[in-house]
């Protein structure tokens, strides 16, 4: 390795007290429970400008100074195959003033290393963190720290970050490089002497040119992407340094001679053969046998046993939502009549009548309702989501899913943000950025739209669940699951293209920890409820102005061809169809209001509340779903979608009506 | 056989016989001596299926039989006489003479597709119990898919254990970087199908794993 040294110091990057800290790594590095250690509950989630990327923000304190703490999101690679990488690589190069700390995890460094080596080669002040040593060490797995240190040439701090070991450390040591009492002068990355060659002539054009740096990245840095091909630099060069990019180009083309093989691989070839080499100088290995969580590993993706285990987790999932769900939601309606209710009331009584009737009972009932769902559903099940996240279990039902999935045009990943979709489908479509190509997200998101949320699940266990029986509310997911896959192997059928097929890391198996969970649930909650809030209690106020003018009957006949013809139910209950379209769980308030009582059993028969449930879980999904389909897909896909789910449901209530009745059933 | 193998890896001794022309008598005492080589199983009540070793020679039969028929037809050979032609060849190429046809043919026609695989290399998408490989190639243009398994570890000159998987269709999970301190990745079928792979010194012996699972399983009984 040479010898050549980049020396950076905190100089250019130190000008005001507030330092930023960047945490940087691959994904299931510990890089969150860092953060989490760092940050308290002021947390702030942005997309990045112009992208749809995520990163979270907090503050830290240490030495009674305040610390800008980044989370950037997890990458393995700042190659920019992905908008993540693409938006991680231009934050490390345009914070100014930040250290970037980057986090790598022991038990398995030499991957982790390649993502360092590209660091350490955009030149910026690093400090290492070496988490995981305890899990290192139970694989029979040691690292020589300081040796790692001396080859790389940054400080490298041992961690253990679940258990709070290391982390204060390497703050310190950030904020000394940060107030210029330790420079730090990293290693320069050496490739094959034909490929340096190259790099080198590449750079001297670059110099020579003065080329304007994109994001600031050093040459040298510029070089190597460029002969990589990479797309975002070469596009923001390509206007004013055409010379560059065509010498680029020649220079890519002859290494691709000498090799036959594309630039970008023989580059990362070599640069996974250093990491190689200085993960096996530093590491030292026992031979420890094999690890409980690898043998859960092999269980849970064994065609077998794992279809089982998953079954099992979705059946408790489930049984979760509905048991603990219901019983959470009775306490909570409970506690709100009693408390919160009343003094509401007053204060909208002081409002003249009849708007403050109007206004006050839509308020009420919508924060009510939200309420309602809110914490008892959504939150039970993104907490479990959470958990099943962070073990790692989500990828390996993701793994058992990718041939099914596959017959819809999916592959396996996909699986996560439908799952997501029976928590809420609003998030569940933005979930679908992971999917790499638009038809794959349009056909998930067209999926999510059937998947019945948290807000349906309110409504079948108000239904069914009370009148007729738990058996058909499994009986109505299932069948559920069915029209999801015929709409999917469908849509499979009528739309072009082809998906890219399934390259996913499987994480290890690792016990969730409390703090991560806990916030992961509460900035989703915290979303959800951003979204979904505003709609519900509009939702409520157009709800009680329309009763109060007078105006729900002559709308519910309407709808009655459709509603008693096709669908064979009551008339009024028409009503509760349009206004489930505002707020899907308000259908259910309405019933109550329409019938005037609280017991369907008297006004409809079984067979009436299944078709009336099965139309509600399918048709048109809510204002809010609308609104980010036509966001995140273009408005004429929004409307496709609509337009396609109320036929579905008419047709599939329809035909459950006629079968049914045929069947002698009432 | 290799080439008669229907989707669950067994062929039927009727057809065997009736693909090499020969009388079932005749092809069952051919198969018993190709079973004791440990080129073949029998299992009862489903056929005939290749076993590892004989499916890495099928796999080199059937390239050297590509590699003729290439090369007769580039030198203007009819492609209906070429094709019986390689079938006589495709059993008397050594090793070194594959190499020199495969070499000519690459100054005969320069390579426009990478898609073939080379001496020695197997396509992953082929391999279905559990073994140790090196990754040799990507092929393919697609700089999306080579950009995204490059980001996620999967580049050529890495070592993987490929671990067992009991249906073709389903995703394989590669181990990368030895059983201790690696990290595993699920590809596609069609991604393997673009990943060409060399077997390792220590193919077929990572049994260690499975072996020990069983032990633990016996414990647990």
């Amino acid at each position: 390795m040479s010898s050549i040294v980049a020396e950076i110091s905190g100089e250019s990057r130190k000008d005001e007290k507030l330092v930023t800290v960047l945490l940087v790594g691959n994904p299931n590095v510990g890089k969150s429970v860092i953060f989490n250690y760092l940050t308290g509950i002021g947390v702030t989630v942005s997309n990045y400008p112009g992208t749809t990327v995520e990163i979270t923000e907090g503050k830290a304190r240490s030495d009674g100074r305040t610390i800008l703490v980044k989370d950037l999101p997890g990458i393995y690679s700042i190659i920019a195959a992905t908008m993540d990488q693409m938006v991680a690589r231009r934050a490390i190069l345009e914070e100014k003033n930040a250290i970037v700390v980057n986090i790598i995890d022991a038990s398995n460094l030499e991957r982790n290393l390649n993502l360092t080596l590209q660091i350490l080669e955009l030149e910026v002040p690093v400090v290492i963190v070496l988490n995981m040593l305890d899990e290192a060490h139970k694989r029979g797995i040691d690292v020589d720290h300081e040796k790692l240190s001396e080859i790389l040439r940054v400080p490298v701090i041992p961690a253990v970050a679940t258990r709070g070991k290391g982390i204060k450390e390497a703050i310190e040591v950030a904020l000394q490089i940060a107030d210029k009492k330790r420079t730090v002068k990293p290693m320069k990355v050496q490739y094959g002497k034909d490929v340096e060659d190259l790099i080198h002539k590449l750079k001297k054009e670059l110099e020579s040119n003065a080329t304007k740096k994109p994001y600031g990245m050093p040459y040298r840095a510029l070089a190597i992407r460029l002969l990589e091909r990479d797309h975002e630099l070469v596009s923001i060069l390509a206007k004013s340094e055409r010379s560059v990019i065509e010498l680029a180009e020649d220079l890519a083309k002859t290494m691709e001679k000498q090799h036959a093989e594309p630039a970008i691989l023989r580059i990362a070839k070599e640069s996974s053969g250093i990491a190689n080499s200085i993960a096996e100088t530093v590491m030292l290995r026992r031979d420890e046998g094999i690890l409980l969580k690898d043998k859960l590993s092999e269980i849970t993706t064994n065609p077998h046993t794992g279809i089982l285990i998953m079954i099992g987790v979705w059946v408790g999932l489930f049984a979760l939502l509905l048991y603990g769900g219901s019983l959470l939601e009775g306490v909570i309606v409970a506690g709100w009549n009693a408390f919160i209710a009343p003094a509401l009331q007053q204060i909208f009584g002081l409002l003249p009548s009849p708007f403050g009737d109007i206004i006050g009972r839509g308020v009420i009932l919508g924060l009510e309702a939200g309420v309602a769902v809110v914490i008892p559903y959504v939150g039970l099940f993104y907490i479990a989501l959470a958990i099943l996240e962070d073990t790692g279990y989500l990828t390996r039902m993701a793994y058992l899913m990718d041939n099914t999935m596959h017959r819809l045009g999916l592959h396996g990943r996909s699986i996560i943000p439908i799952i997501a979709g029976y928590g809420c489908s609003v998030p569940a479509i933005m979930g679908t950025r992971i999917l790499e190509t638009r038809r794959e997200r349009l056909i998930a998101s067209f999926v999510i739209t059937l998947i019945p949320c948290s807000a349906r699940t309110v409504i079948i266990l108000g239904i069914l669940g009370q009148y007729v029986g738990l058996i058909p509310v499994f009986l109505i997911y299932a069948f559920d699951i069915g029209i999801v896959a015929i709409v999917g192997f469908v849509l499979n059928k009528i739309m072009k293209g082809e998906s890219l097929g399934l390259v996913m890391e499987m994480p290890p198996f690792r016990a969730p920890y409390p703090r991560p969970v806990l916030k992961k649930t509460f900035l989703r909650l915290r979303e959800f409820i951003h979204i979904a809030f505003p709609l519900l209690i509009v939702g409520s106020l157009v709800l009680s102005s329309m009763e109060f003018f007078g105006v729900l009957e002559p709308a519910a006949s309407f709808l009655s061809p459709v509603t008693v013809g096709l669908l064979g139910l009551p008339l009024l209950s028409g009503v509760a169809l349009l206004f489930g379209v505002l707020r899907k769980e308000m259908a259910l308030g309405m019933l109550v209001v329409v019938f005037g009582t609280t017991n369907f059993a008297l006004v409809m028969t079984p067979v009436q509340m299944v078709v009336f449930t099965i139309v509600l879980v399918l048709y048109i999904p809510c204002v809010a779903t609308i609104a980010v389909l036509g966001r995140e897909l273009g408005w004429r896909n929004a409307l496709i979608i609509g337009v396609s789910t109320i036929v579905i449901a008419l047709l599939i209530g329809g035909l459950v009506n006629t079968v049914l009745l045929s069947l002698g059933l009432q | 056989m290799y080439r008669l193998e229907h989707g669950d890896g067994f062929v039927r001794l009727e057809e065997v016989a009736k693909e090499a022309q020969l009388s079932i008598s005749q092809a069952k005492d051919a198969l018993e001596d190709l079973s004791e080589l440990k080129v073949i199983e029998f299992v009862a009540g489903k056929g005939i299926k290749l076993a590892k070793k004989g499916k890495i020679w099928a796999m080199s039969v059937v390239r050297k039989h590509r590699l003729t028929k290439d090369f007769l037809t580039k030198l203007g050979v009819d492609p209906s006489e070429a094709h019986p032609i390689a079938h006589k060849l495709e059993h008397l190429i050594t090793e070194n003479g594959e190499r020199h046809l495969e070499e000519s043919l690459e100054r005969l026609v320069p390579a426009e597709s990478n898609d073939v695989p080379k001496n020695g290399e197997i396509r992953l998408s082929s391999l279905e119990s559990r073994c140790s490989v090196i990754i040799s190639r990507i092929t393919g243009d697609n700089e999306k898919l080579i950009k995204h398994l490059v980001s996620v570890g999967v580049i050529p000159g890495v070592t993987a254990i490929v671990k067992k998987r009991s249906n073709p269709n389903s995703p394989l999970i590669l181990r990368i970087g030895g059983l201790a301190g690696g990290f595993e990745v699920a590809v596609g079928k069609e991604v393997a199908s673009s990943i060409m792979v060399r077997p390792t010194p220590a193919w077929g012996r990572h049994r260690r794993f499975s072996r020990r699972r069983h032990r633990w399983k016996r414990d647990k009984t």
